[in-house]
């Protein structure tokens, strides 16, 4: 995997949004108009995905895990930073670029018009992307592409609310290839579906993925499907990616305390929760007002280096990165190791 | 042994079908089960099998097109079926309390949190609006959600969806229910605040003494937060026993897949297992095993009767090849 190209390459990609106004008026003030605040949703992410890969993104709701998703797919603008697919800026990628790239969406429920039947829905984008096409070829494609996703040709005539979860979010898949992208992005594909359909699905994600070589960047909290499926993970923490390996070394040896709550928290049905890892509080409301590491309010390790510095990443081993002081070969750590020290013999 | 808490005994529950040609829906088929004091209960299903249905009838919140046509609910010795409306109106929040899926939906959006919660507990409870504050800000720290007084002035939007939740959670202990049943209370959550909602939700009422019937679809989250587990398919309780017992030992084909279809139960990259297809509407059910279409088990008497719970107390499931094995066992 290492040595295919990038595919995918995102450089300190920064993305803000007015913060709605805190006073109760609902018109635009005059006055506090520069001192409204901004929420960083994206701030100074970095981020490669090689083809072929299967990239799963795991974070906490609000950490801007679908600003990602949608900056990827050209949906929003960045503030700063740029985002290119095989080497060439995405903004300067129109048409040709909307048809490489495809995503699945959360809600299956709502992400397919209720009044277009399954065959107009497939068949829509295949003639945007490609309008000289015959319009019996597009029909024809469209039932190879159900048959694909295991859907029996005989739904092609029905309107979404006449399927079931698991059907739909298979018409949407297939709504996906239809064009027949190379890359496709997944905002949460399995958190509306039931334990036995989500097995479902990611069979068909892992079965189409090997037929048609696809990459896949796929956002998600459920940490057992990802551990199912990701080539890498990333931990996305207050719109940075806090932490970046394999899968198998982030399931392993998760080196960042917030990859160790996160997976403390995911439920195992064969193992008592693990409490040790526990975050304090909420999710900060993300106007930044302060300094330093963003998990410092909720973190169990914090100490001093982590109000005032933020953490940058840096490669603890082959491809694992981590943006944290305690990182095992940076020189914070040793600081917080003195620090600590020093901390017991004062409470003595 | 103490009598339960809540008995329900083979209740049946129709929708009533607008037309006069048309069949009445069987969405829950004979449903019996117990639930004692301080007991944690989960109700584990797919959608569409009436997990929530089941939860509503116990309180008879459902829709008016619902009817309980059989059956009885028996909870501290009083029979819910045969209340007034007045009467039931008693029951529902003051002993019987519901947390719901979604915290937004089920928050009032236009009223402060102090309006919805003193709301709850004046209409039940007989002391002044001071007091009633008093238990709110007591229930919150409960729940803890920081700064209780400010966050009492806010509204529903103001707080985060694990606040929300939690909220809706204290609102629930304010009346101290002997029973509380949450409907997919985390589900709208994702995992670090599920964990939260999870370990509040079994630790205090665990240490309020009050019962829970939880009430989900992933076996995996009431693994260690539940004392007994009843597995739900197609309107009927399919398998039940203490949660350790049912999770080590599965007896029932469809408890066996639920866990088997569960990522982490094949190593990365595998195949997942699938139960196939998918769980027949209420109309299609026959009088055979509902589960025969999707069993790998099936065989002849599976199509031609639907099995029984066997009576008692304990780990139980209802499917022909228990029963078949224990006949065979006793020859």
């Amino acid at each position: 995997m290492t040595s295919s190209p990038n595919l995918l390459k995102i450089t300190n990609l920064h993305k803000s949004y007015q913060a709605p106004n805190q006073s109760t008026r609902w018109w635009p003030s005059l006055h506090t108009g520069s001192s409204a605040s901004q929420i960083n949703a994206i701030n100074g992410l970095n981020l490669t995905i090689a083809k072929g890969e299967t990239l799963c993104v795991v974070g906490e709701s609000g950490c801007g895990k679908s600003t990602l998703a949608r900056l990827v797919m050209g949906l929003e603008q960045p503030d700063q930073g740029h985002i290119s697919y095989q080497g060439n800026n995405i903004s300067g990628l129109k048409h040709d670029y909307r048809q490489r790239i495809q995503m699945v969406f959360q809600d299956p429920y709502t992400a397919l018009n209720p009044r277009l039947t399954v065959l107009h829905a497939l068949v829509e984008p295949l003639l945007y992307h490609q309008p000289q096409l015959n319009r019996q070829n597009a029909i024809d494609q469209a039932m190879a592409q159900l048959l694909a996703v295991g859907i029996d040709p005989a739904l092609a005539q029905r309107f979404p609310h006449q399927l079931s979860g698991g059907q739909r979010q298979r018409i949407n898949i297939a709504r996906a290839l239809m064009v027949q992208p190379e890359f496709i992005v997944a905002d949460e594909p399995l958190s509306a579906l039931d334990v036995s359909i989500q097995a479902q699905i990611l069979n068909l994600l892992a079965e189409l993925q090997q037929q048609q070589q696809l990459t896949y960047l796929i956002f998600s909290h459920n940490l057992a499907a990802v551990e199912h499926m990701a080539d890498r993970v990333a931990v996305m923490y207050e719109g940075q990616i806090c932490e970046i390996a394999t899968r198998k070394q982030i399931f392993s040896q998760p080196q960042h305390p917030y990859t160790q709550a996160l997976l403390a928290a995911s439920p195992q049905i064969y193992q008592a929760p693990n409490i040790q890892h526990k975050l304090v509080g909420d999710v900060p409301n993300r106007i930044p007002t302060q300094q330093g590491c963003s998990l410092q309010d909720r973190c169990p390790k914090a100490f001093e280096t982590c109000r005032h510095q933020t953490p940058k990443a840096t490669e603890i081993e082959t491809q694992h990165w981590l943006a944290c002081h305690l990182a095992p070969n940076s020189i914070t750590h040793t600081q917080a190791v003195l620090e600590k020290g020093n901390h017991h013999d004062n409470s003595h | 042994m103490t009598s339960p808490l809540l008995k329900v005994t083979n209740l049946h529950v129709n929708f009533i079908s607008r037309w006069p040609h048309e069949p009445n829906i069987d969405v829950l088929r004979g449903v019996s089960f117990d639930l004692y004091r301080g007991e944690r209960v989960a109700l584990v299903g797919e959608s569409g099998a009436g997990k929530s249905l089941l939860a509503t009838s116990i309180i008879q919140l459902f829709d008016s097109s619902a009817r309980i046509h059989e059956g009885q609910v028996e909870f501290e010795g009083q029979q819910l079926t045969q209340l007034k409306p007045k009467q039931l109106r008693q029951v529902r929040g003051r002993r019987i309390g519901m947390v719901f899926q979604d915290p937004m939906t089920n928050l009032n959006p236009s009223l402060t949190l102090e309006q919805q919660l003193l709301e709850c507990i004046l209409s039940h409870r007989n002391i002044g609006r001071a007091e009633a504050r008093l238990v709110a800000l007591h229930k919150l720290r409960q729940v803890h959600i920081p700064a209780p007084e400010a966050r009492l002035q806010q509204y529903p939007h103001q707080l985060s969806a694990g606040q929300r939740q939690r909220a809706t959670i204290a609102m629930a202990l304010a009346l101290e229910p002997a029973l509380i049943i949450a409907d997919e209370p985390t589900s709208a959550l994702d995992v670090t605040m599920q964990a939260e909602v999870m370990s509040l939700l079994t630790h205090l009422c665990h240490s309020n003494g009050v019962a829970l019937l939880l009430i989900t679809h992933d076996l995996s989250l009431v693994a260690h937060a539940s004392d007994r587990c009843l597995i739900m398919y197609a309107g009927q309780i399919v398998e039940q026993g203490p949660t350790s017992a049912l999770i080590n030992d599965a007896q029932h084909p469809y408890t066996q897949g639920l866990i088997k279809a569960l990522p982490q139960m094949s190593s990365p990259g595998q195949t997942l297992f699938q139960i196939p297809g998918q769980m027949p509407a209420a109309q299609e059910l026959g009088n055979h095993c509902s589960f025969a279409q999707r069993c790998e088990f099936a065989h002849d008497a599976c199509w031609q009767q639907a099995p029984n719970m066997p009576k008692g107390i304990g780990h139980r499931a209802s499917c022909h090849l228990l029963t078949a094995a224990e006949a065979g066992a006793e020859i």
